[in-house]
């Protein structure tokens, strides 16, 4: 992370520079890298819903009256379960995304406003939906590991 | 007849599933891809009842909280129930939900039971 303003006093200009046009170069190929790996998973998670509508159009002629037909439902219920973790994969490669384009956009302005890592990261956090975002990187932000958070519980609140 | 289900979602997959999983249990299921299209469908409806509204909270051009804000204050949709289906599960924003005008909040991915229950106990006879 880049430091803030006034606190860069241990970084000579040259190497400041060098880590600049460095960020400037890598920057956009890991955004494209990475707006590449969510289209492909996209266009995968669209044919594999393909098939599974077909199956449920199939099974929906088919009845649940047999035994066969019970598996086939579960199979296809936790075929549906497993599709949705696209969506959330999804929205956290989004943010991701979102806060490099943050930083390239940071390095190619001149003379624009670095923010102090602390602030950095609380502008990110306050774009997580999810309590396993956050617990990840509340754990990176205090050891440099945020690996191991677990995804939500699946929850129903009435109001 | 099949009682009609609005679903508001920006992902085009999970709008799929959430049809796959309403429409296999017999409801007929409209969509809509964020608040502004929702609203739009909602004023195309004419006679036609939607009994329940499924709606996402954070969407591109119009967010669930604003478009069930919106709802609310319609007189025609003023007592349809709605859930919120989000990855969202801030304590904060599920009662600025529940401010607006929501009446349940599910944690996205869902399971089929789980929804079709929920569903039914929202869905007034």
């Amino acid at each position: 992370m880049l430091p803030a303003q006034g606190e860069n006093n241990a970084v000579p200009a040259l190497r400041e520079t060098e880590i600049i046009m460095l960020l400037n170069a890598i920057l956009p190929v890991w955004l494209r890298q990475l707006g590449s790996i969510k289209n492909q998973t996209e266009e995968a998670v669209d044919q594999l819903a393909d098939s599974v509508s077909s199956i449920v159009k199939h099974f929906g002629r088919a009845g649940v009256s047999s035994v066969s037909g019970q598996v086939i439902r579960s199979d296809v219920d936790n075929l549906l379960l497993s599709l949705q973790y696209q969506d959330r994969v999804n929205q956290m490669l989004t943010v991701v995304i979102d806060d490099m384009s943050r930083l390239q956009r940071i390095i190619t302005i001149n003379n624009s406003r670095i923010p102090a890592s602390d602030e950095w990261l609380s502008e990110l956090s306050s774009r997580y939906t999810m309590h396993d975002e956050r617990d990840r990187h509340q754990q990176a932000a205090r050891n440099g590991d945020g690996g191991n958070a677990k995804p939500d519980s699946d929850e129903v609140t009435f109001f | 007849m099949a009682k009609t289900i609005l679903i508001v979602d920006d992902s085009a997959s999970f709008r799929r599933v959430e049809v796959m999983t309403l429409s296999g249990a017999g409801y007929e299921v409209i969509e809509a891809c964020d608040g502004i299209d929702a609203l739009d469908k909602l004023s195309q409806l004419g006679l036609k009842k939607i009994h329940l509204i499924i709606c996402d909270v954070n969407m591109p051009n119009m967010g669930g909280i604003e478009f069930v804000t919106a709802v609310k204050q319609n007189q025609k949709f003023k007592f349809t129930p709605v859930m919120m289906l989000t990855t969202e599960d801030s304590d904060v924003v599920k009662q600025q939900g529940r401010a607006a005008g929501a009446k349940a909040w599910m944690v996205k991915p869902f399971k089929s039971e789980q929804m079709l229950n929920a569903v039914s106990k929202l869905i007034l006879p």
